[in-house]
């Protein structure tokens, strides 16, 4: 009798071992796989570039809250050059062989600039913000003169490949 | 004999309950790492970098509109030198309140207050303040 009682304890050990080393292994795959989901994710910063770039804009053509007109009339032919932006992702070579990633448009003064690809613009009020171009819009007064004059900045950023899941 | 058949009995009927009890654990586990990697796939898709400050919040155009108003003069004179004065207190407050109302209009909402003057238009948003002459002022756009 003592035994046959030896022999199953053993068995018990064996089984609880196995069962101990398939948890294991089950716990450990969930932790990786968690990780390398969360990862997986692109960090989203194109709201926030598209807020910087409307900043930078907004600094561009305005100066301690007095319209810059010189910038104003020279930002209708060239923004890019009069405000200092460069607008092109060089961080990878794929990334710069592609067209546009920016749309800016800014309406100050009776006078409208643009610059970048316009079709992002019919992406701007979507509900959607992950595989489509991101939208910020920006009003301010700054003195013209003695009087306000209202200046729109509409920013879209595009980089959906660099941001957003596929 | 009989006796230890008993024993063998009691001792069978333990290890049923005790495997009952690792398959239930083992189930519980299971669907705790399911719903642990579902709240992690739900965690990842709200990545982003707004580092608790909405780029809306920037601040920068409230701060132009502010040197925008203090910069504006009436009767030959700045709502800041008015404001540093404080003897044109009351007129400074009715040209601020004139400025927010043509703000207000074109849907963009502030409210200024600073050295005794307050004027209320439905400001949110981050208020940026500046200090002069002794005197601060804020705008909250």
């Amino acid at each position: 009798m003592m035994i046959n009682l030896k022999i199953n304890r053993k068995g018990d050990e064996r089984v609880l071992s196995m069962y101990w080393f398939i948890l294991f292994i089950i716990v450990a795959v969930a932790i990786v796989s968690a990780v390398l989901i969360f990862y997986s994710y692109l960090l989203d910063v194109r709201s926030t570039e598209a807020g910087i770039l409307s900043d930078r804009v907004a600094d561009c053509l305005s100066d301690n809250g007095i319209l810059n007109e010189g910038k104003l009339d020279e930002a209708v032919n060239n923004i890019e050059g009069a405000c200092n932006l460069i607008l092109k992702d060089e961080s990878k070579e794929k990334y710069s062989s592609m067209k546009s990633q920016y749309y800016i448009k800014v309406e100050a003064n009776g006078k409208l600039i643009e610059s970048g690809d316009r079709d992002f613009l019919a992406y701007c009020g979507q509900s959607s913000k992950v595989n489509i171009p991101v939208c910020f819009e920006k009003k301010l007064f700054v003195l013209n003169g003695n009087d306000f004059v209202p200046i729109k900045i509409t920013t879209v950023v595009r980089k959906v490949e660099q941001n957003a899941k596929g | 004999m009989q006796k230890d058949s008993f024993v063998l009995k009691m001792n069978k009927k333990g290890e049923v309950s005790e495997t009952m009890t690792w398959v239930f654990a083992t189930i519980i586990i299971i669907v705790m790492i399911f719903l642990f990697l579902f709240a992690v796939n739900l965690l990842g898709q709200q990545k982003n970098m707004n580092f608790g400050v909405k780029s809306e919040d920037s601040g920068f155009s409230t701060q132009e509109m502010l040197f925008g108003i203090l910069n504006k003069e009436v009767s030959g004179k700045t709502i800041r030198d008015m404001i540093v004065g404080g003897d044109n207190n009351a007129i400074a407050s009715v040209e601020i309140g004139k400025i927010l109302d043509d703000f207000a209009y074109y849907d963009v909402r502030c409210d200024f207050s600073g050295n005794g003057i307050k004027v209320i238009r439905g400001g949110s948003g981050k208020t940026v303040s500046v200090k002069f002459g002794g005197k601060e002022v804020s705008l909250r756009c």
